[in-house]
């Protein structure tokens, strides 16, 4: 039986909240970097809080798989909010509240140059090297996030970051 | 020349979630609100699927299962309602987001596994599919159809791989070339060319060449690659600088 085996059994339900609070600040800035305008992560967060409630009784009691678990509800959420399909929620106010008077720190040249470098990436090869780097995932891991086999995130990591080198030098 | 830490201190520069601080009381307030509010909340509407009455719809022919018309419209819990946002990344921009978690997930992958493509000989579909399918739940998350079909297309490729490796030992010219050309196929299966922007196919295809010339080296890098069960956990610095020219090759383009 495996360790994910063993968290399903787990009352999930009674500790929804001791199992989830270390994944929020990772889950908000996931949607903060992706979003506009960025305070729409909040209501972003709280839409995913909302299906894992649901889902309280499979959520895996294993860090790791977690994680992955609810990122994998906070892809298909991000989805949705790109449809406009996630609407404001009074829940989130207080934290729209916060993050719409936070002022990112890259908005000098470097970053603009970054940021044009990123956009010049293919989109699954730019939420790959975003996956791994801002949101903390392993190659394997965040390939598994976009439905790409390990071999084929590695390849496909490490051509992204040559086209980066290129664009920047 | 930008070194991989110089680079990776510039990615992370640009995050412009980086300075994010939201403050505990808002997220505590966040986290009780959604356990006050949730029963309240109606859940996405499912339809229910009567599994028993799905599988007994199938036709086997010749060893291969065909579904009913029907099947189209059936449900199941492991399909989510959310739809992709996007284009080449799901392959179908009206694809469903699967729950590879889901209590059906194993009988859903009936309605999607690529029963056309080949396997070696001996080897039942739909063993082989409910084995892929076990395998796939053991990281669960939310999927793409396409990514889904694109997971069995990489088993069903390790397949072939190990059928390869097997026909070379036992000297078996014949199943060997017969292994090589499904390898080279492997490049042109739907989900593997719609989950990928270029690079990958053509890294198979020059693995599948390669196999069909007889390169045992080239092979267990491809098993690698893949993460087939066949890989061998040694370096190959032959086929992974056949795999590194033709990313230059490509990144040039």
């Amino acid at each position: 039986m495996t360790d994910l085996d063993i968290g399903r059994l787990t009352s999930a339900r009674t500790d929804f909240e001791s199992a989830l609070r270390p994944h929020l600040r990772d889950l908000l800035a996931y949607f903060a970097r992706r979003v506009q305008p960025q305070e729409d992560a909040a209501d972003c967060l709280s839409e995913t809080l909302l299906v894992l409630w649901r889902r309280a009784d499979e959520l895996p009691t294993e860090t790791d798989a977690l994680r992955a678990w609810t990122f994998g509800i906070a892809k298909g959420v991000l989805a949705n909010q790109r449809r406009g399909a996630v609407r404001q929620n009074q829940l989130a106010e207080r934290l729209r509240g916060e993050i719409a008077v936070h002022r990112p720190h890259s908005e000098g040249e470097d970053s603009r140059a970054m940021f044009t470098a990123l956009a010049n990436l293919r989109t699954t090869d730019r939420e790959l090297v975003t996956l791994i780097i801002w949101d903390g995932f392993g190659v394997a891991e965040a390939g598994a996030l976009l439905g790409l086999s390990p071999g084929a995130a590695r390849a496909r990591y490490s051509r992204a970051r040559s086209q980066l080198r290129r664009q920047l030098q | 020349m930008i070194t991989d830490d110089e680079l990776d201190k510039r990615i992370s520069l640009a995050d412009t979630a980086r300075s994010l601080s939201p403050s505990d009381d808002a997220l505590d307030a966040l986290l009780r609100g959604t356990r006050e509010v949730a029963p309240t909340v109606a859940p996405r509407q499912r339809r229910r699927l009567v599994t028993g009455i799905a599988l007994a719809g199938m036709i086997v022919i010749g060893g291969a299962a065909a579904l009913p018309a029907a099947a189209g419209v059936l449900s199941f819990f492991a399909q989510s309602d959310w739809t992709c946002a996007w284009g080449s990344e799901c392959g179908d921009p009206d694809g469903q987001w699967i729950d590879t978690d889901a209590s059906d997930f194993v009988d859903y992958t009936a309605t999607v596994f690529p029963y056309d493509l080949p396997l070696p000989a001996g080897v039942d579909a739909e063993e082989f599919r409910i084995a892929a399918a076990n395998e796939i739940q053991e990281n669960p998350g939310l999927q793409s159809e396409t990514g889904v079909i694109h997971s069995f297309e990489a088993r069903i490729y390790c397949a072939w791989v190990g059928e390869w490796l097997r026909s070379d030992d036992a000297g078996d010219l014949e199943a060997r070339t017969a292994a090589s050309e499904i390898m080279i196929q492997n490049a042109d299966w739907p989900a593997t060319v719609a989950t990928d922007g270029g690079g990958i196919t053509e890294i198979q295809r020059a693995f599948g060449d390669a196999a069909l010339n007889g390169d045992r080296e080239i092979v267990l890098t491809a098993a690698q690659w893949n993460a087939c069960d066949s890989a061998d956990g040694k370096p190959h610095p032959t086929g992974e600088r056949l795999v590194e020219g033709i990313l230059e090759g490509l990144g040039t383009e």
